[in-house]
């Protein structure tokens, strides 16, 4: 019996590595395929965002919709620090996450403080969202109405200028598989729990001598880091610095609906949710092209509502319920 | 200046009002997180447009079209798709009705194309002169349909024995089931009076606003943010909130820059919930 299991989580493992193996050399695979490595670069993209919502929606139970903002605040701190010192954005990218995880900080400390939770603190956060979008595009900087071109540089390596897609498309793959084991380890550690805690039933942990908070303020000033880690990589992968990219709404709410339709709190939810989002979108793209704009956020809005109406954990829920099915279907 | 200002204000917050009174009734009865109203606000801002277009009916008799229309779709929507949201946690009905707005959007992203629409009638360029500012007789004419639209629903509420219905099942609904009142059917009517008024809505809307497939993306926040100005669950004191959301915005819009109407807006509910978590006229304590 035990050795089974064993025999169990080993070839689990064994599929995992075999997946990072088979994503280290897909752009070798596919011929090097700008296109398909476009693709990938976005599900990475999607799927490290919706990681990192799951540790503030997920298991902190706070739903904050303050999200692009940290991602775009960063790519600014990181992209001007560039453009004005000559930063290497290897290092600006840190400056920025440090930047916006302070100020998640000192804008979520007191509404955490004066008990502004649920509902009102997810208006709240989309208030905070929109107004340092609204703020950043009255700046005037570059050209027309804060869209700013980088330069290209000399030395691609150091200053993250890549003229193809796969550099970013492995640094984008590190950058999730870290954050993957990050919130993975995150989750089963003491401050995991205290967050679990917290989103399970506040009162009680308070009353467990827990700061709730403290915590929640933790909760989202990491979230915010993390946001503002990928921001600047994403910028510099556009070559373009423009308030309506990196504040966008859309991917603000694609956040949101692909975790959520993926599963939250569940640690592989978000990764179903974001692979399904930007496959749907890519598949509709290739086959209707440009003609329907809209068709692929039809298609995602079904998937979504379907998925909430039959499995309102989400996806991965759902998965885990198929399986066991399964399982006991087997057994019987 | 000031004067007109505020009165320019005041004009569109009525309105803002109106638009948010729909969702407000939606929380206020059923605790129903709905981000699908704006969305609704655009299809019928399209009809309202459709039959300007094609019959030229002034936008506001269009309404007795578009108000049973509306009422008859809230009344099957709540029966089919909303009623098995109720249980949900708002986060799941938040994004289960954005997927439903993103549904209506893009549809008419793929029917109408992006371009922007606009009525024009006979009284669309008589203007006043208020206090020094300029004022369109459109706003005006929409501002009164506001207070007409969310006097009537406040007579309905206070007055009938179907608003005391509502307002039972609102408080408590269990009890009100254990007093033999039908849930399911007061809810059904409830969203139907709230479809009702996104008709209103709408038509006021249409006298000097554009309509596009995302016009209901500028809305679908804004009325959440003057609920939450004004205390969840409250749903005329959305009223105030809707004033003071249009008097900042043109204050603000004005008085500093045009960019900054938004900005000054947020600030002002950002200040709020931080002073206020439970809102401007919200009940303090749960």
């Amino acid at each position: 019996m035990r050795k089974d299991i064993l025999e169990r989580v080993k070839s689990r493992d064994f599929l995992k590595l075999a997946l990072i193996g088979i994503l280290i050399v897909l752009p070798v695979l596919v011929n090097h395929d700008q296109y398909l490595v476009h693709v990938f670069f976005r599900i990475f993209l999607y799927a490290y965002l919706c990681i990192v919502w799951n540790v503030i929606a997920g298991f902190t139970g706070q739903f904050s919709f303050a999200n692009t903002v940290f991602f775009g605040l960063s790519s600014y701190v990181s992209v001007l620090l560039l453009l004005w010192l000559g930063l290497p954005p290897w290092i600006g990218m840190f400056v920025g996450a440090a930047t916006v995880a302070v100020t998640a900080g000192a804008v979520f400390y007191p509404c955490f403080k004066l008990g502004l939770t649920g509902l009102m603190f997810g208006l709240f956060s989309a208030a905070f969202n929109e107004t340092v979008m609204a703020m950043m595009k009255t700046w005037r900087l570059g050209q027309e109405w804060g869209s700013l071109w980088i330069p290209q540089y000399k030395n691609q390596l150091l200053y993250m200028r890549f003229t193809s897609n796969e550099p970013f498309y492995y640094i984008m793959l590190g950058a999730t598989l870290i954050v993957f084991y990050a919130v993975h380890r995150l989750v089963k550690s003491r401050l995991g729990y205290f967050f679990i805690a917290i989103r399970e039933n506040e009162e009680a942990a308070q009353s467990i001598g827990i700061n709730t908070t403290k915590y929640k303020t933790v909760s989202a000033m990491i979230t915010a880091f993390l946001f503002g880690s990928a921001g600047p990589i994403y910028t510099l992968y556009l070559g373009m610095l423009h308030p309506n990219f990196v504040f966008s709404p859309t991917i603000n709410l694609e956040i949101i609906m692909a975790t959520t339709a993926g599963g939250l709190g569940s640690l592989f939810g978000p990764i179903y949710g974001s692979v399904l989002l930007v496959a749907l979108s890519e598949l509709s793209r290739v086959v209707f092209g440009a003609k329907y704009m809209g068709l692929h956020l039809i298609g995602f809005g079904f998937l979504v509502l379907a998925v909430i109406l039959f499995y309102p954990k989400g996806f991965a829920f759902g998965i885990a319920r198929l399986r066991l099915l399964l399982k006991g279907a087997h057994k019987s | 200046m000031i004067v007109g200002l505020l009165i320019i204000g005041l004009l569109q917050g009525l309105l803002y009002a109106l638009i948010a009174l729909g969702v407000a009734l939606g929380y206020g009865v059923m605790k129903i997180v709905n981000f699908a109203q704006g969305s609704f606000l655009m299809v019928s801002m399209y009809i309202v447009y459709w039959i300007w277009a094609i019959f030229g009916l002034d936008p506001f008799l269009s309404c007795a079209i578009t108000i049973p229309i509306f009422f008859l779709v809230g009344w099957i929507m709540q029966r089919t798709l909303f009623k098995r949201l109720l249980f949900e946690s708002w986060l799941a009905q938040l994004v289960a009705t954005a997927a439903l707005g993103t549904i209506l959007d893009n549809s008419a992203l793929i029917l109408m194309k992006t371009e922007f629409q606009t009525i024009t009638t006979s009284y669309t360029r008589v203007n006043f002169d208020v206090f020094g500012t300029t004022l369109g007789l459109p706003r005006v004419m929409a501002a009164i349909a506001s207070v007409i639209t969310i006097s009537l629903v406040y007579l309905f509420l206070t007055r009938t024995k179907m608003g005391l219905v509502v307002r039972a099942t609102s408080d408590d609904k269990e009890v009100a089931a254990l007093m033999g009142i039908n849930v399911h059917r007061t809810y059904e009517f409830s969203f139907g009076l709230a479809m009702a008024t996104v008709a209103v809505a709408a038509s006021s809307l249409m006298q000097f606003f554009y309509v596009t497939p995302y016009v209901g993306l500028i809305f679908s926040l804004q009325m959440w943010y003057i609920i939450v100005l004004a205390g969840l669950g409250n749903v005329f004191s959305v009223i105030f909130a809707g004033i003071i959301f249009g008097v900042a915005e043109i204050l603000g819009g004005t008085l500093i820059a045009p960019l900054f109407k938004d900005i000054v807006v947020l600030l002002v509910l950002m200040a709020t919930l931080w002073f206020r978590p439970e809102g401007l006229l919200g009940r303090r304590g749960r």
